[in-house]
């Protein structure tokens, strides 16, 4: 590759953020990397690795404080290391496209659609008159696949959903015909389906355009889908920078291998064995009735659900009301990893509120440990030790004035269970269950990594020992090493306390990889229910099988 | 934009938490032993003449019961009739209309200088290029909030009237007159709204769109003034109604201290000498400020903010559907 068509050239890059009057503290340390036209280079790391802070690098979008301590950086030839924030102005929309990683907060609300394209497309042609900036405009918004693209000018970003704004994104990008597009994490907040649609229009316009594409995702499955070179970060080094099917094939570096193994995808029966020694061992123990594999069973199940609706009125007078599940049953046996997948919007998550008692129904019954749930959930839960609730974000559900401590032994207090002493030796006796060191009890919320305070929660949720846990989405917010580690621990609770899960989730690489059984949510209907490797194995409706389609990396990895 | 049904429901509310303040007024006025007015009227220092004493006393019929005096009081007000002062038996519609032109000029003046400062203050706080600067204007607010509005008066009269002699502090010199309480008035109301403004734009500067605005390569200039400073002064918005009344209604200090008669310095006097029809009016002006500057705040609010109406529309809905639901019930078991 010649010196002119590269359009990134990177050698021996270091950043540094301010860390104090006169401290900088390095983040990223000498990575060097290229990228030609009509390439996709992605970016591959974890929370931390460094691979946001070098795309903001190449992209002038560094935030105030931090700065290219060494190294140079040319884009299209232009030497940018140097740069003032004034000299980037050339370079932004005409040679950098920026597709961000948050659709629904990255237009500004109170502009409509059709000005914020205009906007973009007058920084490629500052000339460009009303109505041919409006016809660009319209002929942009059908490029990327909206639909009656001329009355979308007038709509505001919150009419618009997350697939359609992400599209209006890559329009405004493309506006002043860039030469690469850098795209943070395009896909991290939208559904699988939408993701898959979202990356085959980025690849499309990449052919069409002979774009560039710096791609940065935490994914390492999607990764390798979709892009030509893989560069894999960890702590702010390149540990890996080759073509894809190289990497796959022969990982250089240990921490690649590790990751690659950490890809649900990757390994779907990495607790088959658990799955089914804990059938086993359930008959065996005598204590659990189910036996979690055998669906049809006569034990009474753990969770069960019948005929269950729910709607909601609609968001204005004129919209119609939401129905948000109607006629849904589910049955969890003891013992049982019983998943509910849908996209956002399918009502899984309602469906979860209703099981933990936290959101009402209209019609059906719903039975946990045989004792039916009241139509109107009761302001507080009155039996906490049978069901608990374990929610995604582990920042908002931990009160960030509370010490872990505080937070672990609030259901205790709740409840009035035991002396000041027995809670205490209780706290320690969870935290030690989710492998979290004693020295974290005087923390905050704050002072803990994601990975911590997501096994807080579960320790919160466990020192009542209940027998079901509701996971809602338990590891999204995790990197895949750390999901991998937290995935770990609750199946070695699970096998230590007897629990059955009832795991809320998009992501069926995970679900294929932890579930006894499934049950496919499209629009508020079960429309496939089943023991998870028939339903992996033949799934029988069209919905299911283009969720498991539209699993990254499934196809590539299995052959790893 | 906002349907007239809203407008309509809002001027409903807002005309019935007048009639309520007026009622509660009045009675109030009343809850001291005898009548307000006859005792006002029959008070031996009262300068009144006999004969206008005799009329007050004939027009406001203080020898019918309460509710009939609060019947003929509304029906008057209705009509427009805002009563005759018990101090000196002069129409109160004239005698408020005095203070509104005295008070309306300054409290303009004084708006526009309040909004300009904030702005100034904020702006600078937030997108100044050095930091010393925006530091400094961060502490602006601060201090002028905590500065009384009688000492800043007091020091502006000492230099530029009696120091440097360029307005004069007892004749009323028009415009001229204005300026210096209009800037002690500025000063006190723009310390609380720069406060949230800051806040505001801060936020709105850190947003997500904000990012893809600089890659997309707008310039800073209009990003700031085009997409930053319209998102981030919203929430100060109701600040600025409250700000509105407060400048109309409340500022007897600086009135006293730049010797000026305007609506303050009228509530004093008429609060001191327990002139009732006088203060009901002041009251009912008051209201309808407040409430009309409120209305207009949020329908600037729904006319900025497209999300604004989705979501009054939300939370409307399911209360229509709930009494409709209601009602529904009720006629069912009225059936059976």
């Amino acid at each position: 590759m010649s010196e002119n068509v590269l359009l990134l050239n990177i050698q021996g890059l270091h950043v540094a953020y301010a860390a104090g009057p006169k401290a900088t503290r390095e983040v990223v340390h000498g990575v060097s990397l290229s990228l030609a036209a009509g390439e996709t280079l992605a970016l591959v790391g974890q929370s931390g690795s460094g691979k946001t802070t070098i795309a903001r690098a190449v992209s002038g979008l560094l935030p105030a404080g931090a700065g290219i301590t060494a190294g140079t950086v040319k884009v299209a030839g232009h030497e940018v290391s140097g740069f003032k924030p004034q000299d980037w102005r050339s370079l932004r929309g005409t040679v950098i496209g920026y597709v961000p990683q948050d659709p629904l907060s990255s237009l500004d609300p109170l502009q409509r659609i059709g000005a914020a394209l205009i906007e973009a497309l007058k920084v490629g042609r500052p000339s460009l008159g009303r109505e041919a900036a409006e016809a660009a405009a319209v002929a942009l918004l059908e490029r990327v696949g909206i639909h009656a693209a001329r009355d979308r000018l007038r709509s505001y970003p919150h009419e618009l959903s997350g697939g359609q704004l992400q599209r209006v994104l890559i329009a405004v990008a493309i506006a002043a015909e860039p030469q690469f597009l850098i795209a943070d994490e395009p896909t991290s907040a939208l559904d699988v389906t939408v993701q898959k649609v979202i990356l085959d229009l980025i690849d499309e316009l990449r052919v069409e355009r002979g774009l560039g594409v710096l791609f940065i995702t935490h994914d390492l499955a999607l990764a390798a889908e979709r892009s030509d070179h893989l560069a894999v970060l960890k702590d702010g080094r390149l540990v890996e920078h080759r073509a894809v099917n190289e990497v796959l094939e022969r990982p250089d570096h240990e921490y690649t291998e590790g990751l690659l193994s950490h890809v649900p995808a990757a390994d779907p029966d990495k607790f088959a064995a658990h799955l089914g020694l804990i059938a086993a061992g359930g008959s065996a123990g005598g204590d659990v009735r189910g036996d979690g594999a055998g669906p049809g069973h006569a034990a009474e199940p753990v969770v069960s659900v019948r005929g269950v609706s729910k709607t909601f009125p609609g968001r204005t007078a004129r919209e119609e009301p939401v129905v948000a599940l109607s006629g849904v049953d589910l049955r969890v046996e003891a013992g049982a990893v019983h998943a509910i997948v849908g996209e956002s919007g399918s009502g899984k998550t309602t469906l979860g509120r209703i099981i933990a008692g936290l959101g009402g129904f209209d019609t059906g019954q719903v039975l946990v440990q045989g004792r039916e749930l009241p139509r109107v959930p009761a302001t507080r839960n009155v039996r906490p030790q049978d069901l608990q609730l374990v929610y995604q974000n582990s920042l908002a559900a931990l009160d960030p004035r509370l010490s872990v401590e505080a937070a672990v032994a609030e259901p205790l207090v709740l409840a009035r269970r035991g002396s000041k002493a027995q809670r205490a030796a209780a706290v320690r006796e969870a935290l030690d269950a989710v492998a979290l060191p004693l020295s974290v009890l005087d923390r905050k919320p704050l002072q803990l990594s994601g990975g911590q305070r997501q096994r807080v929660a579960l320790a919160r949720a466990l020192v009542l020992a209940p027998r079901v846990l509701v996971l809602d989405e338990p590891t999204s917010a995790l990197d895949v090493s750390v999901q991998a580690q937290v995935i770990e621990l609750l199946f070695d609770l699970k096998a230590q306390r007897e629990l059955s899960y009832v795991v809320i989730s998009h992501d069926l690489g995970l679900v294929r990889q932890i579930a006894s059984h499934v049950s496919v949510l499209e629009r508020g209907r079960i429309v496939e229910s089943g023991p998870s490797r028939e339903l992996f194995g033949e799934p029988e409706h069209e919905y299911t099988r283009a969720l498991i389609e539209a699993v990254p990396g499934g196809g590539l990895l299995a052959t790893v | 934009m906002f349907s007239l049904r809203y407008v309509a429901r809002r001027m409903a509310q807002s005309i019935l938490v007048i009639f309520i303040v007026y009622a509660l007024t009045f009675f109030a006025l009343f809850v001291l032993p005898g009548d307000p007015v006859d005792n006002k009227i029959n008070n031996p220092v009262s300068p009144l003449p006999q004969e206008t004493a005799d009329g007050l006393r004939a027009y406001y019929q203080v020898d019918q019961p309460l509710y009939v005096q609060f019947f003929l009081h509304l029906g008057r007000l209705l009509r427009g009739d805002l009563g005759f002062s018990l101090t000196n038996g002069k129409p109160v519609s004239e005698l408020v209309s005095q203070a509104l032109a005295q008070t309306l000029p300054l409290a303009g003046l004084a708006f526009a200088l309040t909004v300009l400062l904030a702005f100034a203050i904020a702006l600078t706080a937030v997108f100044a290029p050095v930091a010393w600067l925006r530091e400094l204007a961060k502490a602006v607010p601060v201090v002028s909030i905590s500065t009384p509005s009688f000492l800043l008066s007091y020091v502006l009269v000492v230099v530029f009237s009696f120091r440097l002699g360029w307005v004069s502090s007892i004749q009323d010199e028009g415009f001229k007159s204005l300026i210096l309480p209009a800037i002690t008035l500025a000063c006190g109301a723009a310390g609380a709204l720069s406060q949230v403004l800051i806040r505001g734009l801060q936020k709105a500067a850190g947003e997500p769109f904000v990012t893809v605005l600089v890659a997309k390569g707008v310039p800073s200039s209009r990003i700031v003034l085009g997409h930053v400073l319209k998102n981030g002064s919203i929430p100060a918005l109701t600040l600025l109604a409250l700000t509105v009344g407060e400048l109309l209604a409340g500022s007897v200090i600086v009135e006293t201290v730049f010797n000026r008669t305007g609506l303050g310095y009228f509530t004093y006097a008429s609060v001191r000498d327990q002139d009732t029809p006088t203060i009901e009016a002041i009251v009912l002006i008051v209201a309808v400020v407040y409430l009309s500057v409120n209305l207009v705040a949020d329908l600037l609010y729904a006319a900025l903010d497209p999300r604004i109406l989705a979501h009054e529309a939300a939370t409307r809905a399911p209360s229509k559907r709930r009494l409709g639901g209601r009602i529904k019930g009720i006629k069912e078991e009225v059936a059976a």
